[in-house]
Formats: C-alpha cells, sequence, structure tokens
C-alpha cells in the first residue's frame, strides 16, 4: 500500500494567536515569551519581528536590544492548546490519521494518494485552516514523515513543498548535515570531524563506520541522510466515551468571599458547557467540589429530569448547589463537572420558547467566536474577576 | 398557655402542617412550629419563608399563650402519645406534654423569634370548587420545571378570569394546560405564578371539601380550606406568552385509544434508552407503530390500532412526557394534532366535558437521518 505523509507546521503560531485575539498587533513585531519583565526566552517572534533577526529561544535581553519596539507578550499556553487541538480536529476531516507532534505541528497520512494528487488536498487544508482560524500553515509532503516534516521547512510561511521518492537528495543534498531532523550541535561535530558536512557526505557514507562510533543511532543517521524513514504515524483518537467532564480551580489564595467564588463557578461551568458542546454532549447531573483550607472535601451533585448543555443552566444548578452546601468558611479549590452525558444527538429537542431558541444562538455565537478568536475572547460578564 | 386536644385530631393536624418545614435551613426558627391560642382554638403555624400552613384545631383552653417548638420532634411526640387526650402546658420557653402516664418537656422559643406570616383573612374571597381546583393542579403540575434557571417556568400560571380559570405549567419542552370555563367572582383577567410546592400542599388538603376561598394579593395567595390555609408568595415574572407557541395548523389527526397506547407505549420504553426515554411513532394509515432501540440492550416494537389518515411520518418522543399526559387524562380515547416531525404536538382528550378543556403540548426528539 502506498502511503503519503503530510507534516503541518503552523506559522509563527503563538503570536500569530496573539494578533487574532488583539487585531491591533497585526503587522506589528509580535514577540510570545516569558514574563517579559523576568529572564526568559523568546518563545515565538511573528513574521514582522524576524526580519530584525529575532529567533525562538533568544534571551529576551538580546531580542530588546534588535527589535526594541517590538511587542512583547507573555505566552497564554491555555489559548494555543486550546487552537492546536481544534485545528487537529479540522486535520481529521481530511483523514482519520492524525498525530500531533507538537502544539504547532502534525502529522497525516493518506493511504492510495497519488503524489500528484497531493497538492490540492494541501491546499484544501490550508484554505480550510486559513477559513476557520485566519491562520496560515505550512505543509511539507513526503513518502515519509521524516521527509514531510523536513520538506515543510523549506518554505516558510504559507508554503507547500512536495518531495517524491528518491527526490530527497535533490532538494538537501548539498545543505549542511545540521539541517537533518534529529541531528543536534554535537552530532554535527562529530560528523564534521569524520569529514562530513553536506547532507549528501552522509548518505554515502559507510554505515558501518558510523554504527561502529555512534551505535544504533548510526543507522538512523544512514537513513535519515538518504530520506528513509520507517516510524509508524501514531494516530491521535478522540479516546472513550467520558464518563463525566469536569473542571477543577485551585484559587491564588484561600478565599470565602462568595462572590468571587460564584464568579468562579461561573467561569469553570463555561469551560463545561463549552467542552460538553464541543465534544457533542449534554448532560443531566451536575456536580460541584469544594475543598476547604484545610482540604477538607466535599462534592454534592444534583440530577435533574432535564438534559442541560447550555452555560447557564450549568451554572444554575451550580450556584444553588455551592450556596446549599457551603459552610462559609475559606476556600482552597472548587470544581464543576457535568455527568449523565449522553450524546446530544441522540437527544435533540427544540426549545419551545422563543427566548430559550435566542439563548441558544446566543452559545452558538460565542462557541464559534471562541473557535476562532481563543477561549478568553468572549466572555460572561459575571465571570470577570473584579 | 394551657390546653387540651384531641391525640388523634392534634397529630392528623401536625401532618398537615409540618410539611413545609424545611429539612435544613440557615435560619433555626424555621424548623419549629408555631402554637398559640386564638379565640377557642389552638392555632399552629410553619412556615418556609415563601410557604406557610396554619391550621385551627378546637381545644378545651385553660390559659392562653405560644411557644415555638421543634416541629419533627414534637410531631414524632404527638403520634406516638399512648392516650386520647393531650394536655400542652407552657410556661416560659419550655412546653410540657402530658398524656396517660407519659410526660414530656421541650425546650422552645419565644414566639417573637418566629417570622411574621402573611395575613390575607380580611381580604376579598374568591370561592371555587374543590373538584375544579384539585383537576387544575394535577393536569398542570407535572409539567413544571423541576430546575430552570427562570423561576417563572418552575411555578405553575394560574389565569383567573371571569368565565374561565386555567392552570399552566411548562418546562420548555412540554406544556400542559387546564382550563374550567364557568363564572367566577373575578373581576378582571389575571395571572398568577405559584410554586408547585404549595400546590401539593393545597392537594393534601382538599380531599373531602366542597370548596375552597382564595385570596389574593400582590405579593401572595391564599388558600383557605376549612380550618387549615395555605399562603404562598407569588413568584415574580412574566411567564412566556405560551399561547403563542400553540401551532393553529396541524392537520395530521391521531385518533387513538388511551389505555391501549398507554400500556404499549410503556412496554415499548422499558428497551429505551434510560436517560433519553425516546421512543419514535411510526404514522401510517390507521395504525401506529411504537418503536425504542438502545444499542447494548435491544429493540422493541409494538403496534397499536389508530385513527390516522395524514401524512405518513415518523416522530421521535420522550415517552414519558407522552406518558404524563395520557396518566392525566381520563377520556377513552386520545387526539393527537400533529404538524411536522419536528414541530410542537398537541396532545388532547378526543372527549371531554364541555366546561373543560385540557391542552397540552409535547416538543418531539429530533430523529437523526439514518434512524
Amino acid at each position: 500500500m502506498r502511503r503519503i505523509f503530510f507534516h503541518l507546521d503552523m506559522d509563527a503560531f503563538f503570536s500569530a494567536i496573539e494578533q487574532l485575539s488583539n487585531p491591533s498587533l497585526k503587522g506589528k513585531p509580535v514577540i510570545v515569551c516569558g514574563d517579559p519583565r523576568r529572564r526568559s526566552v523568546v518563545s515565538t517572534a511573528s513574521y514582522e519581528a524576524r526580519k530584525y533577526g529575532l529567533k525562538s529561544g533568544m534571551p529576551i535581553g538580546e531580542a530588546r536590544r534588535l527589535c526594541p519596539h517590538g511587542i512583547y507578550i507573555t505566552g497564554n499556553p491555555k489559548k494555543y492548546v486550546y487552537t492546536s487541538v481544534q485545528i487537529l480536529n479540522t486535520l481529521r476531516e481530511f483523514t482519520s490519521l492524525v498525530e500531533p507532534f507538537s502544539v504547532d505541528e502534525a502529522f497525516l497520512e493518506f493511504h492510495d494518494l497519488a503524489f500528484d494528487e497531493s497538492p490540492r488536498i494541501a491546499n484544501a487544508i490550508k484554505q480550510k485552516i486559513r477559513r476557520r482560524f485566519a491562520l496560515s500553515c505550512s505543509i511539507g509532503v513526503g513518502p515519509n514523515k521524516i521527509v514531510a516534516k523536513m520538506a515543510s521547512e523549506i518554505e516558510k510561511p504559507d508554503g507547500l513543498t512536495i518531495i517524491k521518492d528518491g527526490q530527497f537528495l535533490d532538494y538537501f543534498g548539498g545543505k549542511e548535515v545540521r539541517t537533518l531532523w534529529g541531528v543536534g550541535e554535537k552530532t554535527t561535530e562529530k560528523l564534521n570531524s569524520l569529514g562530513i558536512r553536506t547532507v549528501r557526505d552522509l548518505a554515502q557514507f559507510p554505515e558501518k563506520t558510523l554504527t561502529t562510533i555512534f551505535g544504533e543511532y548510526g543507522t538512523y543517521l544512514k537513513m535519515t541522510a538518504n530520506g528513509v524513514d520507517e516510524s509508524p504515524l501514531v494516530p491521535y483518537f478522540e479516546g472513550i466515551e467520558p464518563k463525566s467532564i469536569g473542571h477543577e480551580y485551585t484559587l491564588s489564595s484561600d478565599t470565602s468571599d462568595r462572590r468571587f467564588l460564584v464568579s468562579t463557578l461561573l467561569r469553570l461551568s463555561e469551560q463545561v458547557g463549552r467542552r460538553m458542546r464541543k465534544d457533542g454532549y449534554v448532560c443531566d447531573t451536575v456536580t460541584v467540589k469544594i475543598r476547604y483550607k484545610d482540604f477538607k472535601t466535599l462534592t454534592r451533585q444534583h440530577k435533574q429530569d432535564k438534559c442541560i448543555e447550555r452555560d447557564d443552566m450549568i451554572f444554575e444548578r451550580a450556584r444553588k448547589l455551592f450556596l446549599a452546601n457551603y459552610n462559609g468558611d475559606e476556600i482552597r479549590l472548587l470544581g464543576v463537572s457535568a455527568s449523565g452525558l449522553i450524546k446530544k444527538d441522540s437527544y435533540r429537542i427544540d426549545p419551545m420558547f422563543s427566548i430559550d431558541r435566542r439563548k441558544d444562538v446566543f452559545v452558538q455565537v460565542a462557541d464559534s467566536i471562541k473557535d476562532r478568536f481563543g477561549e478568553e475572547s468572549i466572555k460572561r460578564g459575571g465571570s470577570f474577576r473584579i | 398557655m394551657k390546653v387540651k386536644v384531641s391525640q388523634e385530631n392534634f397529630s392528623k393536624l401536625l401532618g398537615l402542617v409540618t410539611g413545609v418545614v424545611p429539612t435544613t435551613s440557615s435560619i433555626p426558627v424555621l424548623s419549629n412550629l408555631l402554637i398559640e391560642t386564638e379565640g377557642d382554638k389552638v392555632k399552629i403555624s410553619a412556615t418556609d419563608l415563601d410557604i406557610s400552613v396554619i391550621s385551627l384545631l378546637e381545644c378545651e383552653i385553660a390559659k392562653k399563650g405560644s411557644i415555638t417548638v421543634g416541629a419533627k420532634r414534637f410531631q414524632e411526640i404527638v403520634r406516638e402519645l399512648p392516650g386520647e387526650e393531650v394536655d400542652l402546658e407552657v410556661d416560659g420557653n419550655r412546653i410540657t406534654i402530658t398524656c396517660s402516664r407519659a410526660n414530656f418537656r421541650m425546650m422552645g422559643m419565644e414566639k417573637d423569634q418566629f417570622p411574621k406570616i402573611a395575613d390575607l383573612e380580611k381580604e376579598e374571597k374568591i370561592n371555587i370548587s374543590a373538584a375544579a381546583l384539585e383537576k387544575m393542579i394535577r393536569r398542570s403540575i407535572y409539567s413544571v420545571a423541576r430546575d430552570d434557571t427562570r423561576p417563572v417556568l418552575s411555578g405553575v400560571l394560574w389565569e383567573l378570569s371571569p368565565k374561565e380559570m386555567a392552570m399552566v405549567g411548562t418546562d420548555g419542552h412540554r406544556l400542559a394546560r387546564m382550563a374550567i370555563k364557568g363564572d367566577f367572582p373575578v373581576k378582571e383577567e389575571m395571572g398568577v405564578i405559584i410554586p408547585p410546592k404549595a400546590l401539593n400542599q393545597v392537594l393534601r388538603l382538599i380531599g373531602g371539601t366542597d370548596e375552597v376561598a382564595i385570596a389574593i394579593d400582590k405579593a401572595f395567595v391564599g388558600f383557605f380550606v376549612g380550618d387549615t390555609t395555605v399562603y404562598t408568595r407569588r413568584i415574580e415574572g412574566t411567564f412566556p406568552n405560551y399561547k403563542q407557541v400553540i401551532p393553529s395548523s396541524n392537520e395530521n389527526v391521531l385518533v387513538i385509544e388511551r389505555s391501549a397506547l398507554m400500556s404499549a407505549a410503556k412496554r415499548v420504553s422499558l428497551l429505551a434508552d434510560s436517560k433519553t426515554h425516546k421512543i419514535k411513532v411510526h404514522l401510517t394509515k390507521n395504525k401506529i407503530k411504537l418503536t425504542a432501540s438502545t444499542p447494548d440492550l435491544g429493540e422493541a416494537e409494538e403496534e397499536v390500532p389508530a385513527g390516522y389518515t395524514g401524512e405518513e411520518m415518523v416522530i421521535g418522543y420522550n415517552a414519558s412526557y407522552v406518558l404524563d399526559v395520557l396518566k392525566n387524562s381520563e377520556s377513552d380515547e386520545m387526539k393527537f394534532e400533529l404538524g411536522t416531525s419536528v414541530g410542537a404536538s398537541i396532545l388532547k382528550q378526543a372527549e371531554e366535558p364541555d366546561d373543560e378543556s385540557y391542552v397540552c403540548l409535547v416538543m418531539p426528539l429530533r430523529l437523526a437521518e439514518q434512524e
């Protein structure tokens, strides 16, 4: 069976998401990093910032010297992971064989696809991601994962490179061995000392000598340099049906401030509702978890006769449960979870009153805004921390 | 206070009153009963602040007075008393219960600790037949949302007008409206929303009475049933315009024997999903077929003869919604007025007394295309 692998690499992923959630950053050098006031490194620099020589992993001090007018933003991993999962789900519309490789990279495997057809599919993927997330990506296509991965590096951003069987050395033969996937600084030094400078040098080097020096890694080096890779794709599955969907939050400091605690419940309820809707479930039971300062933990649940999925309905039950059971002591952790999950497809009932339909639409609109601009892009007023 | 009461009557009365006592409350006195003398009777009151029950009982009064005492214990003690007559004597915060050779002393609290209960005694009252009231309550209360975010849907809407009274319950997916025509001493049309808990209290009281007097003010409704009164706070807010959602052009009419449909639906739903209770109704000429299936469980199917000449279709329902309507109807045949498989279905009794009108709405479950 013929296999074709795609490697998809999101372009300047973190900074692109930041530019999306705050359009005033568009076209500006945006640098996503750790806390910019403390010592940290560049996590992602937007293409505008890369013009100044900024790279991932560069210390912030150096970055600031090169690009003093850059906009330095503390990364928000949750936001990136969320979008990442959304993208993975989008990719699964093209093939069930999708392997997340990092937060902004993934492999896809296609069976019985001709190389000539791959540009059409690659462009369709790019278009879908652009339309759905307003983000761009670069795709590499090859007969295996390594070739696909390296192909995606050739043209960036928004690139597409297709390397067919036997073409690997045409692209990489003249490049330094360092460009090979899995070859770091130390290996490069060793290879250089053997007189190996380019990928072609390594490709032609006797495997035996390499294995004597590098052990098994020697075989890997020889294969990789020839664009050969047999590693399988490890697909990402949706997993088994969940029994419950829940979120917990450890408060930054213990508190007994009811307003604050209730607003935390709202945030948690929103998260639970969101995940439930995304995974296509409705629930009939809501559980609240209260952990007091002294770690005494209480869970209380309420089963209703109606299946629900809307944040406000989850929250209302969570709030009631909380207020009925809270003893007024300082709280350390709060949790909300939904159980008694059933697939929404098996229980879809239209609301009778237009006010409910409007609320449903409101939730749908909020969900699609979050899909596109991230979880933090739209929130209920009550969940803001005052 | 010093009174003598009949053990049997007093125990019965306590059973009625203690129903509203909250099981847990942040206000300790709410778990108490207020016992006081009024005229030549002893008056017992209980409240959860929203609903209150007050009941009077004939007794021999030797000395007037009052006390509040823990409801649950007090009721249990009185229920277990060995004799026919009970002596109650209050001394400060303490009540002594004496019956035959048994003697109990309980600590209580003074009357002024007990919350003030609404008083509509002097308001103008409307008299209504107990049977009509009971029918309206029973045929609407089951549809009320048990846990909705909107308080108005957690109550029964009671519409009063000079020519018609109706109670409406809905949870947003189904609705039941029971109306009774007649001449009612109501000056103008009005609607009050009442918590089901209060109506359940009323139901417990009206067996054996002919008439119930009702008084309504801005915040409360009072039901006067013999020597007992139930006061309830009205639920504030605007009830959704339910008349708007009752379809006017459901042309596919199904007429079916109520008991046959009820037993078939009960049987078939045994293999329905335990959470969704989903059954499907396949409508064909003069026949319907009920089906249910659950992947890990199995499938059920049953045909029921019926009068049907409308469009052939399949409609999904939550079986418990349909069964609730059937259980609360009494005609031999039911009439379903159906539009499309996703629009609201109207369920009615095929025949009913001229002065009654029972209309139920059930939203179907959407079926996936492959179903």
